[in-house]
């Protein structure tokens, strides 16, 4: 969709809204008057979308516009000379390019005004947040502008019609996805408020972006910490805002001991893994672990090889160039791993008694409720086309 | 094959650090190689599971897989072959067996976590350790309802250090490294003191409009 010379102000106040009406108005009528004179050049399908959004806009406020003594027939009468070339002129520029991260723009705008100390500083985020959900607004007065002409004309064309289901699809879909994160419109619900009541009755629920949670005020409250026992509907939700009083220990990372083993943390660092150590047992094993690890390191650096191969090869069954197989036991189950010293050198594995071995990322494996009988085999086919029999027991 | 055989580990590391230079796949190189280290791994391997006191011989050859993994995947990014601490030697082998200590002291880590959430010597010391079952049902569930705060919690945070990265690193400092002092937080953050208070307010909104975002969310 064009980007519209929109003239969709946010003033705060009544009297100011009412005073849009009249400048839309105008708006709609200066373009039908300099619609027939414009050929159908590139600027036209952004004069037909201008219309269309302004129209809509106006047909979606019958009674404001009543009380600013303007007839939404003369809007009507100008949306009928609109020929279907014009409708197809612009549903082939329009787009929803930017309306979902305009809408998510809008929602931080809109925390941001509940997050503001200084008036103007909430003035502004609250008028950048209402910008935002007035992109949302002009898609809804298009598709009522839609309607309106197909009640004077009759049905879309099929391809017409067919880009209109694109669009309402496109639309539904941004709708869908930024639904559970508009809490934080409650913060501007004041003006969301007046912009939903100047809507006709029946569209005011269908326009979430003016309407939803403005109604129900706690989101806000508890967000600036209010005591959520007053206002969460449900223990969970005690509960969880309460981490954010006496938040949960934070453990020593992974990464952090990486670092920490390597002398790359900075002091502060290093003092609060000393600190957190102190009290936490789970750390302060793992800290030791690091030292143990270390011994350990040393001690296999400088072991003979002899003294290396007298550790144990615990559940090493046969142990082939190309792979080796190994009989795992853990908790009441064995697990047969036939791994791969070079990936992709095994074709196929399967046990004589025909159960097939599963191909993982470093081989095949195989689950088993028990140990294999001594008589078992593991029949292992190499990609080469070598076959290798291997006693289990 | 056979003329790696005859390399020794640096220059066969050296030739694994060429081939990924080039963009070429050192899987085969790498695999020979970590298998020269294989018997040194499980004695890195068995003296953590020792300390640990957990008896698993089974769990030795899939960690020394993981281990060859994560030198592939994170490892050969981080050597640098010189060591940052005075006295230890940084040869490849060493930083294999050090990749291996760590990998299994995080598994271990995670089994506990896993087994025990959320445990605290505080825990330990409880005085609801009552025998009743009835007691022992309450206790379950508020064990479990408080894992369920701190995942979504944990979640929340990961977001905030997403979207809001100096507000999540303020919330780091004051509370989970338990400094609770803005004097103190601002001279670590290198910020004005009332910078940390603005930030640790900023980061605790966000973090409880995440956490109703993500209660919305899976009620929706």
């Amino acid at each position: 969709m064009p980007e519209f010379t929109s003239t969709l102000g946010n003033e705060p106040g009544n009297s100011s809204l009412l005073h849009r009406m009249e400048t839309i108005y105008e708006e709609v009528v200066r373009l039908s008057e300099i619609l027939p004179r414009t050929h159908p050049t590139e600027e036209r399908p952004i004069l037909i979308g201008s219309l269309l959004e302004n129209a809509g806009y106006l047909l979606r406020r019958p009674q404001a516009l009543a009380s600013v003594k303007k007839n939404s027939t003369v809007v009507d009468k100008i949306l009928f000379t609109l020929s279907e070339e014009d409708l197809r002129s612009w549903f082939e520029n329009a787009s929803l390019t930017g309306l979902k991260a305009t809408l998510k723009q809008a929602v931080e705008n809109a925390f941001e005004a509940g997050l503001s100390e200084q008036k103007e500083e909430r003035e502004r985020f609250v008028n950048l947040a209402m910008e935002g959900l007035a992109k949302r607004e002009r898609f809804a007065g298009v598709l009522r502008s839609l309607a309106r002409w197909e009640q004077q004309h009759g049905p879309l064309a099929s391809d017409l019609h067919h880009r209109h289901q694109v669009l309402q699809a496109e639309i539904n879909k941004v709708d869908t996805a930024l639904r559970s994160s508009t809490l934080s419109l409650e913060f501007v619900d004041e003006e969301r408020r007046a912009e939903r009541d100047l809507l006709e009755e029946s569209l005011r629920e269908g326009a979430w972006w003016y309407s939803a949670t403005s109604e129900n005020n706690d989101f806000s409250a508890m967000v600036l910490g209010a005591s959520p026992t007053t206002l969460a509907r449900s223990s969970r939700v005690i509960e969880v805002l309460q981490t954010t009083k006496t938040p949960p220990q934070r453990h020593i990372s992974s990464e952090e001991l990486w670092s920490f083993d390597l002398g790359l943390l900075n002091e502060e660092q290093r003092a609060w893994m000393h600190r957190h150590s102190l009290s936490c047992k789970e750390c302060r094993q793992a800290l030791m672990m690091l030292s143990e690890g270390e011994e350990a390191i040393e001690e296999a650096l400088h072991l003979p090889e002899e003294s290396l191969r007298k550790h144990r090869k615990q559940g090493e069954v046969f142990d082939h160039p190309l792979f080796r197989v190994q009989l795992l036991f853990s908790g009441k189950k064995h697990r047969l791993w036939l791994e791969e010293k070079r990936e992709g050198v095994l074709s196929q594995a399967s046990l004589t008694n025909g159960s097939p071995l599963r191909r993982i990322a470093s081989g095949y494996e195989l689950q088993l409720s028990s140990r294999p009988q001594r008589s078992q085999r593991l029949r292992v086919t190499l990609t080469t086309g070598e076959e290798i029999l291997i006693p289990l027991g | 094959m056979a003329i790696h055989q005859e390399l020794s580990d640096n220059e066969l590391f050296d030739e694994v650090l060429r081939q990924r230079a080039r963009g070429e796949d050192p899987g085969d190189l790498l695999g020979t190689l970590c298998e020269r280290w294989r018997r040194p791994a499980g004695v890195v391997i068995q003296r953590i599971q020792a300390s640990y006191r957990v008896e698993a011989p089974d769990d030795e050859p899939e960690f020394f897989h993981d281990a060859v993994q994560r030198l592939l995947e994170r490892g050969l990014d981080q050597y640098r072959g010189v060591s940052e601490l005075p006295g230890k030697s940084a040869s490849p082998k060493t930083f294999f067996l050090r990749i291996v200590k760590h990998l299994v002291i995080d598994r271990y880590r995670q089994k506990r976590e896993l087994l025990d959430p959320g445990s605290t010597e505080e825990d330990e010391a409880s005085p609801y350790a009552s025998h009743e079952a009835a007691v022992a049902i309450d206790r379950d569930h508020r064990q479990a309802s408080r894992q369920d705060a701190q995942e979504l919690y944990w979640k929340a945070f990961q977001r905030l250090q997403a979207e809001h990265p100096s507000e999540a690193a303020a919330w780091d400092v004051y509370h989970h490294q338990d400094v609770e002092d803005h004097n103190e937080c601002a001279r670590i953050l290198s910020i004005t003191v009332a910078n940390s208070y603005k930030r640790i307010s900023r980061a605790q909104a966000y973090l409880r409009r995440y956490l109703l975002e993500l209660i919305e969310g899976e009620n929706a």
